[in-house]
């Protein structure tokens, strides 16, 4: 492992280990009274009806598919920036064309309205 | 603020030979082959104590990795396989950051574990998926067709790991350090293997496509 | 790295996390000043002298209340997600450098940074994509449909203002060459800001920067009158605290990457014309960065008290189809002004 990564790998252990101190410490310091009633589900002191586990709507899907989708066309692109100068026109020249393919995408999708909510 | 660069010896990796093929000629990275020879400074660490590190790094992230791995296939509920597969997903990228490919590694964390299970969690809250309740009781066919294949990509597995260990030349793990940096994966990838890349926007264009049909149901 | 270099690390991560939950709770009271200050009512004056003991106040109250946990919810996940939440938020400001040079510490040389990597930028992006799961499970572990809406909209809000950050901060990059968030500071350095050479990625950063951590106009994961509270509906005592925690922890981390990125970070115009000792230029540098940060952090509260929150259907088509095409345009452009300039 490269070593500027082992303050990473702390870090996170540290955060991780910080919320989960928290989380018991307030299990410990609090006080215990349940009761049926208090522990129904909160809605607005409507009785709840069924379980909140309930199909959703297809355009949360929708989203999540495209932000893959443009996420990997991000992730392409970083590499090629970060080599930006040392590529000039010609590496110009390929991002045009990756991006134009895309572009191509992008407004099939904005024609299809596949991104409107109503 | 003068950086140190680490230069790792060979000792040092005893297991990075399993992601670099052999058939790479280092004459693909111009710039930075050389780095390491120019005088940047070399290793502070003894050797000895990095074998350790390392290995015990590989050891937790693989047993990880496997653990996590099996859990996805049992848990009956959908939601908790998902989850076991993102746990599963950060451990490839300690593997892969042990292999010294920083860039897969956080491209691992950001694609996904980021981006590919955030779908895959929506679907699963999407449709709704309960308890696997209608499980076959006698041991059905598709079983037996997963282990043979799980039981193939071993053997290729296997046969590779063993192919590569006896004819990997030892430059390759000085300079594994430096392959795995973004500015060497833009190199190879824009200058080596442009059209591979270029061909990359074509399948996200399908891709794309194929999503906006499957999911529109009616076109205006 | 030996055992010394690990206990430093360690010194600096205690020391980070320490800085950063006093901040948040220092925000918290002068976001509530700010507000009164701005509404012309006086604000918490009565913990403390002009009432800044209050947020100490709060978290003592918060860690003494009854943990509730509803009893159709999941409660593993239900405990996971808080974690998740405020593990994410504190791990962010591992790669920002806050001085130019090396301090000596135990006789060593100790970066001003926890871990000076390669692929800084990425790992800012990687942390902030997986911030998204803490109010997704949270608001599916709850079973109450007010938080799994509330943690549906976020996860959607999120991811869609993802892409624009992404693409925002690659012109940042096409100028320094590097994903090092050391060297970026270092390209910026007199007056020559990125805030200067990437207008249009900064203001797309900017927007992105306050949809990612769910503030005002852009706080539909929680908006109250809608979704009662949205993905924290169910949530009481410390694990409520915990996602408030979290959620100023992301601001102090997008404020503190936004003066990296484009307000010069550590860089003073004219520090090294100055000719002061090493120790005070770092001291100067460290403040300057402070006050960076604490100036994006004013803007936040300003903002919010400022402008009306945005409609959901507004939001998507802002992310989509305006921040989008925005940083896509500003990366195009970038590159061209690149090659004719040199």
């Amino acid at each position: 492992m490269p070593e500027e990564y082992i303050p990473i790998v702390l870090i996170l252990l540290c955060a991780l280990a910080f919320g989960m101190v928290a989380v018991w410490l307030s299990r410990i310091l609090g006080p215990r009274r349940d009761y049926p009633e208090k522990l129904t589900t909160y809605e607005s002191g409507v009785e709840p009806v069924r379980t909140a586990h309930e199909r959703f709507s297809v355009k949360y899907y929708m989203v999540a598919v495209l932000f893959i989708l443009f996420d990997i066309e991000v992730v392409f692109i970083y590499p090629w920036a970060v080599r930006y100068r040392a590529l000039g026109w010609y590496g110009l020249i390929e991002m045009v064309v990756f991006i134009g393919i895309l572009l191509a995408g992008y407004i099939y999708i904005l024609k299809k309205e596949a991104l409107k909510w109503d | 603020m003068k950086r140190k660069r680490i230069a790792y010896r060979p000792v040092g990796d005893d297991f990075s030979p399993m992601l670099i093929s052999t058939s790479y000629d280092m004459s693909l990275f111009p710039g930075h082959t050389s780095s390491i020879l120019t005088g940047t400074t070399r290793s502070i660490i003894p050797p000895a104590r990095l074998v350790t590190f390392s290995t015990l790094v590989f050891l937790v992230s693989s047993a990880t990795a496997v653990v996590t791995g099996i859990l996805v296939i049992t848990r009956s509920s959908a939601l908790h396989s998902a989850l076991f597969l993102i746990l599963n997903f950060l451990a490839l990228a300690v593997l892969y950051l042990s292999l010294q490919a920083q860039f897969i590694a956080v491209i691992q964390v950001i694609v996904y574990a980021g981006a590919i299970m955030v779908l895959v969690l929506f679907v699963i809250m999407l449709l709704n998926l309960r308890e696997e309740n209608h499980r076959c009781r006698s041991f059905p066919r598709r079983h037996l067709a997963g282990i043979l294949l799980g039981a193939g990509i071993l053997l290729i597995f296997v046969q590779a790991i063993i192919a590569a260990s006896v004819s990997y030349p030892s430059s390759l793990a000085r300079n594994a350090a430096e392959i795995g940096t973004s500015s060497a994966i833009g190199d190879l990838l824009y200058r080596s293997f442009v059209f591979p890349f270029e061909m990359a926007s074509i399948l996200l264009l399908a891709a794309i496509v194929g999503a906006v049909v499957l999911a529109k149901k009616r076109f205006p | 790295m030996d055992a010394v270099g690990v206990l430093i690390a360690l010194l600096k991560i205690v020391v980070l996390f320490a800085v950063v939950l006093l901040t948040v709770a220092e925000l918290v009271y002068f976001e509530r000043k700010i507000s009164a200050w701005i509404q012309n009512r006086i604000g918490p004056n009565r913990v403390g002298p002009a009432g800044l003991l209050q947020p100490y106040a709060d978290v003592l109250k918060l860690l003494m209340k009854e943990d509730v946990v509803p009893a159709a919810a999941n409660r593993f996940l239900h405990a996971l997600a808080p974690v998740v939440s405020i593990s994410i938020a504190l791990a962010a400001l591992a790669v920002v450098p806050i001085a130019g040079s090396p301090v000596t510490l135990f006789g060593r040389s100790v970066i001003p940074v926890i871990a000076d990597i390669d692929v800084g930028v990425l790992y800012i992006l990687a942390l902030s994509s997986m911030g998204v799961y803490g109010l997704t499970i949270g608001g599916w572990a709850s079973n109450n449909k007010y938080s799994l809406l509330g943690g549906l909209r976020s996860s959607a809000q999120m991811i869609s203002y993802e892409l624009s950050m992404g693409l925002s901060l690659i012109g940042v990059v096409m100028i320094t060459g590097s994903l090092r968030l050391d060297e970026i500071v270092r390209h910026q350095a007199g007056w020559m800001w990125n805030i200067v050479l990437q207008p249009i990625g900064f203001v797309t950063f900017l927007i992105a920067a306050f949809a990612e951590t769910n503030r005002l106009p852009f706080d539909l994961p929680e908006a109250e009158h809608e979704l009662v509270g949205g993905y924290h509906t169910e949530y009481s005592s410390f694990k409520f605290a915990l996602f408030y925690l979290a959620e100023y922890a992301n601001m102090i981390t997008a404020s503190a990457v936004i003066a990296t990125l484009y307000l010069g970070g550590w860089q003073v115009p004219g520090l090294s014309r100055l000719g002061l000792s090493t120790g005070a230029e770092i001291a100067m540098q460290i403040g300057a960065f402070l006050a960076k940060t604490a100036a994006m952090l004013f803007f936040f509260q300003w903002v919010r008290w400022s402008i009306p929150r945005f409609r959901y259907d507004q939001l998507m088509n802002l992310g989509w189809k305006v921040m989008f095409p925005a940083a896509l345009a500003n990366i195009v452009l970038t590159a061209l002004v690149l090659l004719f300039v040199e």
